[in-house]
């Protein structure tokens, strides 16, 4: 329950108190104001050998291919109590539902764990409760993604549990109906959150019919006829071989993580790639207003981004970092809160999409200070777009980005996602040793170019609030 | 900087734990502490996985010790922790921290103000160099001071104002404290932080920032023997203050039962909300094994029976939250939490109660076992990542809890009876000093 600020945070009727973490999602996607990053779309950065030479993390990362069905994974062997394999359907997320059933990717994570194979839900909690094995499912708007943690000798349940949910999952219909009723309610109340009611508008002023611009909770009337045939169809016709990408950390020997993969999904079926296109964007619409009467305005942009593989990446994920990336260091943390003391925080990141990247910045101020505040962003914005950054900035930004690097490497669980994101992104399974390069080779002249192409006037506002005053 | 609010129970989900093969006494082992010639706590936790290590500096004070009238105090005073000393000035601590990668930040709660860094082990020194600085040398001006008043009043809107059910919370917990300091919301009313003064803040840092106030926790790819040598270097200078703590605590009274119901303009999903006052490591640590155990029986996962029945067959909630938090330097608090169906139409309370009496009823030898065999099965994910591990730990020393009670804990919950059990509940219903809430929506129309 993300929202009980004191005692309560473990226990809830699900491990995650759903309804509440749905609107937690908007929340944070939209409203990310902490002093990092919000969205870390570099999941690592290589050691900085003259600094830090003392302390390289001694992980390797090898390519991996299954003996009987050839399945390719990134593995990492980590002495370590516990294994996690973490893995990513591509093309399974939100944007690729079919709109008739919007709504049955989020309810498919929800469920897929209850019942599987020989075991009904009940069952399979106790046993997965009682021995450490943890999985858990999530979709985004791409992806349909999975992770299942456990303590090394577990590892034979924990892969029969895994597979008989993705292969023979029950879905059993008293979770199903409750996962609708939970859907159907956090559908209705999403806007008590004020944060959460201009993502959905701003969201679909963006991209308008997209599939991007849909709710991301569903629609009402299509959660209604979601039934276990429906789940059954989705998890088949999404859930395949060759849209997979896995990731293995632990203490497991090489060959044990191969056998693992075909155990685990060698019996997926194998399925067409599928398009849904790009959204046009409307850079110059008018602007998103939503007149509220609470205590603190919230403001958001979006612009252009870029992909991850594009040649402008490095050069736009550090000027981004030095403008609204850098916590309390950024630019517009300190001319907005440092210096004018107009809101508690500022942030802005890159939201990579499988169909469209987008530059995103928010910020909260009351009433009496939002104009100001909004005035100054842009033309902090703008003024970073014309007269780019200096070569402290950049010099400054390429030591945090190279000495942080080593920080990604603190759960099994968070390599092992880290491994399946290379992957997807097809950084290469050398990308840990050869990222530092990248960071470094970028020059003030090309980090000026991803400021003048990137921070424009182009950009979409979105405010919810007193608008008039 | 950012005050987290207390995120205690995401790290508390770890102090739950066993596996056969885990051997969790092997893991404590890697646990120990020292204390410095001035007072200092330093709690090693080794972790040579990965060359990584997290810096918590916790001082035992939180919104617990203002005064009436001061509330935010602790809180403002973490924001200007990070505006500079002499020999730091300005904002160089933040530039230093970004130019080393470390990931920086601070957190108040009621009981404690803790300041922490996660950063690459050949960073160490300066961490440690920066953060003993600023234990002695805060130099605070007016214009910052009046600047973080400001932001800290702009993070009270995010946070409380523009949220229903913070302030439901908010409204709660005055209830159930009364005149017990935890009455209080850390980020102060608006009021009131609005009148701190500067003075405020130097009193309250000369006073409670200290060596012998504070513990620090180093947890990752750290040896004893380098964490002895480097806390001598940068904190063993540092004079002790014979620090005596003056907080005296009122006992709340027993049998006190009170109900709140709210209505807000914004709700648009209705809460119920039960909170107890109950023992803690402080209070009476007997007690609170069987506490836990109730929780998880009762809310650990979807097999409960409490949300069997709540949730799937009478479909009165959609959802249920049951928890306990024992690591407190006062009461412990135990919770519980449901969101409705329908709020208007039932009668929350009575189900509720009738719910804990069906989950009461089936309760048996057998349901003790499972229960207690997944509250321990997790104790793995202890030896996962060393910044959970190190705040857990600093919170249970900044209670003054000893150490020692984390290896306590498998043993505690395995003594657990059901008599231990039905006892906890009844003294939770008889006994505990309790507030019930119901949030609702205001209607135009509706008048109550």
């Amino acid at each position: 329950m993300s929202k009980k600020p004191m005692y309560l945070k473990r226990r809830g009727g699900s491990k995650v108190f759903w309804v509440s973490a749905l609107l937690a999602l908007l929340l944070i996607a939209v409203w990310c104001n902490r002093p990092k990053p919000a969205v870390q779309p570099e999941p690592v950065v290589e050691e900085r050998q003259e600094i830090i030479s003392e302390s390289v993390f001694k992980g390797r990362v090898e390519e991996i291919v299954s003996p009987k069905f050839g399945i390719k994974a990134y593995y990492m062997f980590q002495k370590s109590g516990l294994t996690s394999v973490s893995f990513t359907f591509i093309q399974s997320g939100k944007a690729y539902e079919n709109p008739e059933q919007a709504g049955v990717a989020n309810i498919v994570a929800q469920t897929l764990k209850e019942g599987a194979g020989w075991w009904s839900a009940k069952e399979l909690r106790n046993l997965m409760g009682s021995s450490g094995i943890k999985i858990g499912f999530s979709v985004s708007k791409d992806d349909f993604s999975g992770q299942v943690t456990f303590p090394n000798e577990q590892k034979e349940n924990a892969v029969k549990y895994l597979r008989e949910m993705l292969l023979n999952p029950h879905f059993e219909d008293r979770y199903v109906e409750t996962a609708k009723a939970g859907a159907i309610r956090a559908i209705e109340t999403q806007k008590e959150n004020p944060s959460t009611e201009l993502l959905l508008e701003f969201n679909q002023a963006i991209y308008g019919d997209f599939a991007y611009g849909r709710n991301p909770i569903g629609d009402i009337e299509t959660i209604k006829k979601i039934n276990r045939r429906v789940l059954v169809n989705f998890v088949r016709n999404n859930l395949a071989k060759n849209r997979l990408f896995v990731g293995i950390v632990g203490n497991i020997q090489k060959e044990a993580a191969e056998e693992m993969l075909d155990n685990l999904f060698g019996k997926l079926p194998i399925l067409e790639s599928r398009e849904i296109g790009v959204p046009y964007i409307n850079w110059h619409r008018p602007d998103v207003n939503i007149e509220r009467n609470i205590p603190q305005n919230i403001v958001v942009y979006a612009a252009k981004g870029t992909c991850r593989k594009c040649e402008d990446f490095y050069p736009l994920y550090i000027a981004n970092y030095i403008l609204g990336g850098a916590g309390l260091n950024s630019r517009f943390n300190q001319r907005m809160r440092e210096k004018e003391n107009l809101t508690y925080g500022v942030s802005s990141w890159l939201d990579l999409n499988d169909n469209a990247n987008i530059l995103t910045a928010s910020f909260s101020a009351t009433g009496d200070k939002s104009e100001r505040a909004e005035k100054l962003f842009e033309e902090i914005w703008q003024e970073a777009g014309e007269k780019g950054f200096t070569e402290d900035e950049l010099q400054n930004a390429k030591d945090y980005l190279i000495s942080s690097h080593n920080l990604r490497f603190a759960s099994t669980s968070g390599i092992a996602e880290m491994l399946a994101y290379m992957q997807k992104y097809d950084l290469g399974v050398n990308f840990l040793n050869q990222r530092n390069q990248l960071v470094k080779d970028v020059t003030l002249r090309q980090l000026n170019q991803a400021a003048k192409d990137y921070f424009d006037s182009n950009f979409i506002k979105g405010k919810i609030g007193n608008i008039n005053k | 900087m950012n005050k987290k609010l207390l995120n205690l129970y995401a790290v508390a989900a770890f102090i739950c734990s066993f596996v056969t093969a885990f051997s969790a006494d092997a893991f404590f082992e890697n646990i120990n502490q020292f204390k410095l010639n001035n007072g200092l706590q330093v709690v090693v936790i080794e972790d040579h996985k990965a060359p990584i290590v997290k810096q918590m500096l916790f001082y035992k004070v939180g919104s617990i010790n203002e005064a009436i009238g001061k509330g935010g105090l602790a809180h403002l005073l973490e924001h200007l922790m990070f505006r500079g000393t002499p020999r730091f000035p300005g904002q160089q601590f933040n530039q230093i921290m970004e130019s080393n990668g470390a990931i920086s930040n601070a957190f108040t709660s009621q009981d404690v103000t803790a300041y922490h860094q996660f950063f690459d082990v050949s960073r160490l020194d300066k961490m440690m160099e920066l953060e003993a600085d600023r234990m002695q040398n805060l130099q605070i001006n007016n214009d910052d001071f009046l600047a973080e008043r400001n932001i800290v009043f702009q993070e009270r809107k995010q946070r409380i104002d523009n949220n229903p059910s913070a302030k439901f919370y908010e409204a709660l917990k005055k209830v159930l404290w009364q005149n017990h300091p935890y009455n209080r919301q850390v980020t102060g009313e608006d009021s009131e932080i609005l009148s701190l003064r500067l003075t405020d803040a130097e009193d309250f840092y000369r006073k409670y920032y200290v060596p012998d106030n504070a513990v620090l926790v180093l947890s990752g790819d750290i040896t004893v023997e380098k964490a002895e040598e480097l806390t001598k270097k940068y904190f063993g200078n540092i004079k002790s203050q014979n620090y005596v703590s003056d907080l005296s605590l009122p006992t709340l009274p027993q049998n006190y039962k009170a109900s709140i119901s709210m209505r807000l303009p914004d709700v648009k999903l209705g809460r119920m909300t039960n909170i107890y006052a109950t023992p803690s490591y402080n209070l009476d640590k007997d007690k609170i094994y069987a506490l836990e155990v109730l929780a998880e029986y009762m809310g650990g996962d979807k097999n409960s029976p409490f949300y069997q029945k709540l949730v799937i067959q009478d479909k009165k909630a959609l959802d249920i939250n049951v928890g306990y938090n024992p690591i407190s330097r006062s009461y412990g608090v135990f919770e519980i939490g449901l969101i409705p169906t329908d709020i208007e139409r039932d009668n929350l309370f009575l189900e509720l109660d009738r719910a804990w009496n069906y989950a009461l009823r089936k309760l048996d030898d057998e349901q003790l076992a499972m229960t207690k065999e997944k509250l321990l099965a997790d104790l793995i994910y202890l030896e996962d990542n060393p910044e959970d591990i190190a705040e857990l730990v600093g919170y249970i020393a900044a209670a003054d809890v000893d150490l020692q009670e984390l290896k306590n804990y498998e043993k505690g919950i395995n003594q657990v009876t059901l008599k231990d059990v039905i006892a906890a509940v009844s003294y939770l219903q008889n006994e505990a000093p309790q507030v019930s809430g119901i949030l609702y929506q205001l209607k135009g129309d509706r008048n109550e």
